[in-house]
């Protein structure tokens, strides 16, 4: 166990001393669990909806053949499906880049206290700022609404497909009722999607952010290190 | 809490002094990725642009090709757009391992740095 000294105020932030340098903390560990996981799952989704997008298509081009109840409903199904699996693909690789992210820092955490241990100094460790907590709620918000999004997509595929299953002509749909349920629900899934993906990259951009001020006080740390003073204390 | 991860990490290289004087692979891959992206999006915005062709011909025969072509094209544009993603995704990889690399490279010169610094 490491013993802390007092902590201490700088311009990049609050900053904790210790004896021995620290480790990842739980965030870290997660990130470097789930980066691999989620651009994979990113591949499969966006993967899946290239092939609902391709079979879309066809029935869309059989369609333009004869009219089929069958074919209608399911290219009312196919549509909200293939967006759905589309923008759950994007949300995974932004999840993916922001994992990759969360793991610079814990990189940049770790190897800093391991180069200040390396030397016999006091291990100074920046606290984790506002800005991290930001990124970290943006993309968990954002990884959320998107599988909102997503399930919500599904519920219109159901219900489009459902409208036109019992459709007697082009613009005679079977059930009325389910048409306009999945109008209203695909009206505000749609715009919630892109939103969702808005999120994520914020996240990313506190992220960034994050990582160019640790980056500042490491620089700043290896200065005091090597020249033997104090610096960046406010 | 902290943890160790070491024992998981695919972005700790074993022996980072190794890789000083080699050239990392990912920047190259990650760019190849994204170059690859961008060309495939080039292609499908001229199709789009034949399929605008279409839309503003206002042909009722045409309206089955329309929407077989918006069908595809949407989801497949996307892709090419996630293929960029991944691009940054191996990039930022490659970053992390150049990361430990330098943390490797600092732990061993800063000692050295440290002494001379004192001594002037």
């Amino acid at each position: 166990m490491t013993m802390a000294l007092p902590s201490i105020h700088t311009k990049y932030g609050d900053v904790t001393v210790t004896r021995a340098g620290g480790r990842q903390t739980i965030i870290h560990t997660v990130a470097n669990w789930m980066w691999l996981p989620m651009i994979l799952m990113g591949i499969m989704a966006v993967g899946t909806s290239v092939g609902l997008g391709i079979a879309q298509a066809k029935v869309a081009s059989d369609l333009g053949d004869q009219f089929i109840a069958v074919r209608q409903a399911n290219f009312e199904a196919l549509k909200p499906l293939t967006a759905g699996f589309l923008f759950l693909g994007e949300a995974f690789l932004l999840s993916g880049i922001s994992f990759l992210l969360a793991t610079i820092l814990g990189a940049l955490r770790w190897g800093g206290g391991e180069v200040q241990e390396s030397v016999g100094a006091p291990v100074k460790t920046l606290k984790m700022p506002w800005s991290a907590w930001a990124f970290v709620g943006l993309m968990m918000t954002g990884l959320v609404l998107e599988l909102v999004a997503f399930g919500t997509l599904a519920f219109v595929a159901a219900q489009g497909h459902a409208a036109w299953i019992g459709a007697t002509g082009v613009t005679e749909p079977g059930n009325v009722a389910a048409l306009n349920r999945a109008a209203t629900y695909a009206a505000w899934a749609n715009p919630l999607r892109e939103a969702a993906l808005g999120v994520l990259l914020t996240g990313i951009v506190f992220a960034l952010y994050t990582i160019s001020n640790v980056l500042g006080f490491q620089f700043s740390r290896i200065r005091e290190l090597i020249l033997g003073r104090e610096e960046g204390a406010s | 809490m902290a943890v160790s991860t070491r024992s998981l990490s695919l972005t700790r290289p074993k022996d980072a002094r190794e890789l000083y004087a080699s050239n990392a692979v990912q920047p190259y891959v990650g760019l190849a990725f994204a170059a690859t992206g961008l060309m495939a999006l080039v292609v499908f915005f001229i199709i789009s642009a034949v399929v605008a062709g279409w839309v503003s011909d206002q042909d009722p025969t045409q309206l089955a090709r329309i929407t077989t072509y918006e069908s595809w094209l949407f989801p497949v544009s996307v892709a090419a757009i996630a293929l960029a993603k991944v691009g940054i995704a191996v990039v930022l990889f490659g970053v992390v391992r150049r990361l430990w690399v330098r943390v490797e490279g600092i732990k061993e010169s800063l000692p050295a740095l440290i002494q001379r610094g004192s001594g002037s």
